[in-house]
């Protein structure tokens, strides 16, 4: 694919995908499925990356491969230059901290009798030293760190010790972002990070990621099937069909020009807020 | 299809239908009575859909859309539901107080209704066909082979390919979309004057979505059906609705042509929706 070659970075992608394969099954029965196919893809550092498509059309095993969450049947994962697959154990996990995820669903992806502090916390606890222990000083510290956590989502830092189930989805949303950025990564991945959520909801989350990209200089990896928030926080989009991508390109552009059928058939099946254009367009359609 | 000028604040004429209402829903109220309290989740809440009109009830989770939908045929649970007050007008009987053999006659037939989730909606060990016949077995009485035939036309109609084969699949053998076609087969089957859509595409990719939006409209007009739209996306409601009614809490906050309650919203909260919702074409 020729992702490099419309945004003119330069230097190493914080990311690289390069000829990814994936293939499920091909136990007793040998019904092999492809569900990643040749993907090719760089991200580069403090972008935001649009990965778009229908359900079924691999983008979620996509990125549980960039993760290293799954092993690829061939292709490499470089990140920062380094190749996932050689790095020994323990840089391995070094790297890990610089990557985290936001899910979907932000009912099902904290433990519900976990308290917020403990649910922001565990990644400081089991990646750094520093905040283990029983000891007055840690558990001080990992307050104090949770607190500002908290605090830069946008949430009272006295939730600390109330349950997920006492929160909204939104609410919830800001928790993982929260526990995602407590190791301050360089890539985050965002995985329909606002499909669960009401609109108005969606648009205060989508800000929140901007602001916390601006201030971090994050790299994001946005899943999504939604193309209007696509448009609305991507600089570039890839397109993603049936394991493949089909096109990868600078979001204002593809969106202008959109290359691919399948890109342009997913264009017009967006239902625009515009009653107007509809009424056109049925008018069309109905002769 | 000129946009009218805006008769001032004339509330009544801006959301009362072109014709004549099929369906009317007046100062409907509901509650759900729980352990913790009492939730007023629909408060005095008025719309009309008059044939051949798709009407959509949009707003956010939370909002009563999907309560006050579920009250026209008493769906919702009870308890902890309590109907507390108003009246559903459907030829010339109310449908909060009617007998429960009347309203029996009303569902499924006369006014039918499509889910968001078609795998929880159809029973998963019968064939497709044999629930959309079963419509017609049950509501009207008909004969085996007369409900097969229906069935299978009704198939072909909403756009099911091969629909005598299909007929005999169970409903984990159809994708998503194939299932949406066949909750709207057994919708449509009753010939229904009215029908209720609560999320129908919700659950649907974007293409897929698209061809079931379209469906819905052609029927609506080939039918002339009143169509009820519920849904909490406003780019579903200015791609399918001739009006809308935004709820907020429990209330109607603002209701009218879809073209001027888009363009020239009224009221705070249509306006931050609005506002909220994203588009393709910014204005960059």
């Amino acid at each position: 694919m020729s992702g490099g070659t419309s945004d003119g970075t330069s230097g190493v992608p914080l990311l690289e995908l390069k000829g990814l394969h994936k293939e499920f099954g091909g136990g007793r029965r040998g019904h092999r499925v492809a569900a990643v196919c040749d993907v090719s893809l760089a991200v580069h550092e403090g972008e935001t990356l649009a990965l778009v498509g229908e359900s079924g059309c691999g983008k979620t095993t996509l990125t549980r491969l960039l993760l290293r969450l799954t092993e690829p049947t061939a292709g490499t994962v470089s990140y920062d230059g380094r190749d996932l697959a050689t790095l020994p154990p323990g840089e391995l996990r070094r790297m890990r901290r610089e990557m985290q995820v936001v899910l979907q669903d932000p009912y099902s992806s904290m433990n519900p009798r976990l308290r917020v502090a403990d649910i922001v916390a565990e990644p400081l606890v089991t990646h750094d030293p520093a905040m283990r222990g029983r000891r007055g000083g840690a558990r001080a510290r990992l307050r104090e760190r949770v607190g500002d956590l908290l605090d830069s989502v946008g949430l009272d830092a006295g939730i600390q010790d109330r349950y997920p189930h006492e929160f909204s989805g939104g609410q919830r949303q800001r928790i993982s972002i929260a526990r995602a950025l407590a190791l301050a990564p360089r890539l985050v991945v965002l995985d329909e990070p606002t499909s669960a959520l009401d609109v108005s909801v969606q648009a205060s989350v989508l800000d929140l990621l901007a602001r916390l990209q601006r201030e971090h200089g994050l790299t994001y990896v946005f899943v999504s099937h939604n193309l209007a928030v696509v448009r609305q926080v991507a600089d570039r989009v890839a397109v993603m069909r049936a394991g493949r991508l089909v096109e990868v390109g600078d979001a204002a552009e593809v969106f202008r020009s959109p290359r691919h059928a399948y890109t342009r058939e997913l264009l017009a099946a967006v239902p625009d807020p515009d009653p107007r254009a509809a009424r056109r367009r049925r008018g069309v359609v109905a002769g | 299809m000129t946009p009218t000028p805006n008769p001032g604040h004339a509330q009544t004429p801006k959301s009362a239908p072109r014709a004549e209402p099929v369906l009317s829903v007046e100062d409907l109220s509901v509650d759900f009575r729980l352990d913790g309290g009492v939730v007023h989740a629909v408060r005095g809440v008025s719309w009309q859909v008059a044939a051949g009109e798709t009407l959509a009830v949009v707003g956010e989770s939370g909002s009563g859309k999907t309560a006050s939908a579920l009250s026209v045929l008493r769906l919702n649970p009870e308890p902890p539901c309590v109907y507390t007050g108003g009246r559903i007008l459907f030829e010339g009987d109310d449908l909060l107080s009617c007998t429960d053999k009347r309203l029996g006659r009303v569902r499924g037939s006369a006014v039918s209704m499509v889910f968001q989730d078609p795998m929880t909606s159809l029973d998963p060990l019968q064939r497709v066909g044999t629930q959309v016949a079963e419509v017609l077995r049950h509501h009207r009485g008909v004969s085996r082979a007369e409900a097969r035939d229906a069935a299978v036309a009704a198939l072909d109609e909403v756009g099911v390919p091969d629909a005598e084969r299909r007929y005999r699949q169970y409903p984990h053998e159809l994708s998503g979309g194939l299932r949406q076609r066949v909750m709207i087969a057994a919708a449509l089957v009753g010939r229904p004057r009215v029908l209720i859509a609560d999320e129908p595409t919700t659950a649907l990719d974007v293409t897929v979505q698209r061809q079931i939006l379209d469906l819905l409209v052609a029927l609506r007009t080939r039918h002339g059906m009143a169509v009820v739209l519920i849904t909490h996306d406003l780019g579903v409601v200015a791609q399918t609705a001739d009006r809308v009614a935004v709820m907020n809490q429990g209330e109607i906050v603002e209701s009218g042509d879809v073209l001027d309650v888009f363009e020239r919203p009224e009221d705070p909260y249509t306006r931050r929706l609005l506002a909220a919702t994203p588009r393709l074409e910014r204005t960059a």
